[in-house]
């Protein structure tokens, strides 16, 4: 019995790794513009499908080849998101107040998610992971869960390190506490908003690669990841890492234990009743952070 | 009465009689013009959204038919334009474009939707409207009281189900069953039936369990219904990647030796799901598909109206022919087949008449797919016998038709 709910962990935490990452590329846009970057669904589906084209140019990759087409998708797709995020930090340019970042993401989301449908057509794309599967508890569980959860730490530490310990790190983060302040010391902000942009095209664009094997590579699958990646941002914490990187696993927990002791059509409810119970009992989130303001 | 006044009489009464044949020639010309109008068809299908893979094939069948109808001549001399109309998976979607479809283009016939959802939800639009509809949903909660003038060639969700619950307990011998099915309104319509057909061939459920469309893993619904120990399983699935994440979890679990009954989503949708599961994880699988796309060896297939279909479906679709799938395509083709050959008997279009030969004499017309049927009672044309269970859906001869599970 114990197994059963050991694989039921390990994969509700691969699975939710994968939303922890989309919560952590969202916080770093959020943290540098105070933008919700909707396209980046479609991006992490983009990643997924450099692994579909890049294992039907090479045929079965290598590891190390594999390692190595991870690391283009991901400076793929952050050259892409750092273009997408210049044209939605646009019209920005003369007030911090508009709103038009949410009609440029969802827009761009939903171009993205055209093209895909004209490319590609309706069906989804499948990929094969290269590695062998995982006996554990006495079952298999496919590498990409596992690839998911150890990619979900490394970028964790990354953003940490990145984001405390350099200098462009830290004035982003300041941009954060204070836009406005940031930009009377001195600090380049755009550029820094744009780099934010491209991190966060790095962690989708690994992440699509990496997990391809076990998401939905369909022009039309964007949003449930970008759901799942919201929901782990409000409950974690919004722009805490921290945060997201245990929302999201409890997250993808929380749907499979609902799934197996209650039933799969309670599936998404379990999800949308932890986010009302973060918002009603702590609206900041697990990890987030409240703060004073002048009104 | 002089000669002249013969001659006025008589230029009078060519007048007369030309004025009169000149009515004639004109009160008749709207009626040749309206006669000869072409007969307009809804395309009302997904072209985006996840169900777009069934509008893809719908689609080619449907175009197909028209382009056929269309060389030989049309309809009563009348050529049929297809108006096109995406209902992007959605509900809400189809029924804005069935209104529009109603009310703007004013279409004389429609195909679609192509969900149980959608047809659903389009129903009372075309009812009042009047408008026949060939849909390809089994959803069991359309009939003709909602319905009148819907037909369907999918088979409905029951007679799929007394298929699939009778080839495990009659063929399999299985005395505990397991269902798991997708949240579709189709699979979750046939749950209720599939049990009690259960029951009768002397089995009892273990459990029931659903997942959502296109997620990515069924681990826990697999572990759920393992601890019932059922010695074979329901599995309706809809998508190519559903059926592939359940065998590849079954396989994970070291559970895929299981006996496996699929609906006719599943014959369709297999060679799509080998591409993420092992070919040898299908071996235990067995669908439901329509008699014509059928065989037992010995058979003489290689001109069967469904093999024929297939060629001159390859030959419309050059470069797309290897991303279709013709089971779709086959019956979206019968349904227009049908609904010309009740435009052609009964003189038009009118909605009633149309119902009324279809539910009549929908078993004249010949069709690629199966012998189809309706009836007052029921407007589902692919009845339990057009349905026949096939074993392991990846097994296809060499003209691609699946080996039924009953031959000898």
């Amino acid at each position: 019995m114990w197994q059963e709910y050991a694989i039921i962990l390990v994969r509700g935490i691969g699975l939710g790794s994968v939303y922890a990452l989309m919560a952590m590329s969202f916080n770093i846009v959020k943290v540098s513009s105070g933008i919700l970057n909707f396209a980046q669904g479609n991006m992490l589906v983009l990643g997924g499908m450099i692994a579909y084209a890049a294992t039907a140019y090479f045929g079965a990759l290598s590891p190390v080849i594999w390692f190595l087409v991870m690391i283009a998708s991901a400076l793929i797709i952050g050259v892409v998101v750092t273009i997408q995020g210049y044209l939605t930090l646009l019209p920005l340019s003369h007030s911090e107040d508009q709103q038009s970042w949410l009609i440029t993401t969802m827009a761009v989301s939903i171009i993205i998610g055209a093209v895909l449908l004209l490319a590609q057509g309706p069906n989804a794309l499948m990929v094969r992971s290269i590695f062998p599967n995982i006996p554990l508890f006495g079952m298999r569980v496919p590498a990409p869960f596992l690839l998911a959860i150890g990619l979900a730490i490394f970028w964790y530490f990354a953003l940490q390190l990145f984001m405390s310990k350099t200098l462009v790190g830290l004035a982003i983060s300041a941009l954060w506490q204070d836009p406005v302040a940031a930009r009377a010391a001195g600090l380049k902000v755009r550029r820094l908003q744009l780099l934010a942009f491209g991190i966060s095209g790095l962690v989708v664009g690994s992440t699509g690669f990496v997990a391809a094997p076990i998401i939905t590579l369909a022009s039309d699958s964007a949003v449930a990841y970008v759901l799942n990646g919201f929901v782990a941002v409000v409950i974690g914490g919004v722009a805490s890492n921290t945060g997201a990187l245990i929302a999201g696993p409890l997250v993808g927990v929380v749907a499979m234990l609902a799934t197996f002791k209650i039933g799969g059509e309670f599936q998404g409810l379990f999800s949308m009743l932890m986010l009302v119970a973060i918002l009603l009992i702590r609206p900041q989130g697990i990890f987030g952070d409240t703060a004073a303001r002048r009104v | 009465m002089g000669l002249k006044n013969k001659s006025v009489v008589k230029a009078g009464h060519v007048k007369l009689m030309s004025a009169v044949a000149l009515s004639a020639v004109m009160a008749a010309a709207p009626s040749m013009a309206q006669t000869k109008e072409p007969i307009k068809l809804g395309l009302l299908i997904a072209l985006t959204g996840g169900d777009a893979i069934n509008g893809l094939n719908g689609g080619a069948g449907v175009r197909l038919a028209v382009d056929e109808i269309n060389k030989a001549g049309g309809v009563l001399g009348r050529q049929i334009v297809i108006v096109s109309a995406d209902d992007q998976s959605d509900p809400t979607a189809a029924v804005n474009e069935a209104r529009r479809l109603a009310t703007q283009e004013k279409v004389d016939f429609i195909f679609g939707p192509q969900a149980s959802q959608r047809t659903l939800a389009v129903l009372p639009v075309l009812t009042a409207a009047k408008i026949p509809q060939i849909s390809t949903s089994g959803s069991l909660d359309i009939n003709p009281k909602i319905g009148p003038y819907n037909f369907s060639t999918q088979s409905n969700a029951a007679d799929q189900g007394y298929h699939m619950a009778h080839y495990l307990t009659d063929v399999m011998k299985a005395k505990k069953v397991s269902i798991l099915t997708d949240n579709g309104a189709q699979a979750l319509s046939a749950v209720p039936y599939i049990k009690k057909e259960l029951e009768k061939g002397g089995a009892t459920v273990t459990a029931t369990q659903e997942f959502p469309f296109r997620s990515e893993d069924k681990t826990a619904q697999l572990l759920s219904l393992k601890a019932g120990n059922p010695d074979a399983m329901i599995l309706w699935t809809n998508t190519p990647e559903d059926l592939g994440v359940v065998l590849n979890n079954m396989a994970d679990m070291g559970w895929d030796g299981l006996p496996i009954s699929g609906p006719n989503a599943t014959v369709m949708q297999a060679a799509g799901a080998a591409k993420i599961a092992d070919k040898a994880l299908f071996t235990k699988v067995a669908g439901v598909a329509y008699r014509g796309w059928t065989y037992c060896p010995g058979e003489d297939v290689a001109n069967s109206p469904y093999v024929k279909f297939k060629e001159r479906l390859k030959a419309a679709n050059p470069d797309k022919y290897k991303d279709l799938l013709p089971t779709i395509s086959s019956y979206a083709y019968d349904g227009i087949m049908i609904m010309k050959a009740a435009i052609e008997a009964t003189g038009g279009t009118d909605p009633e008449k149309l119902k009324t030969w279809i539910e009549g004499n929908a078993d004249k017309v010949a069709t690629v797919s199966g012998p189809m049927k309706a009836s007052a009672e029921s407007h589902f044309l692919a009845g339990r016998d057009v349905m026949t269970p096939i074993l392991d859906p990846l097994m296809t001869n060499e003209q691609g038709l699946f080996k039924r599970a009953d031959c000898k």
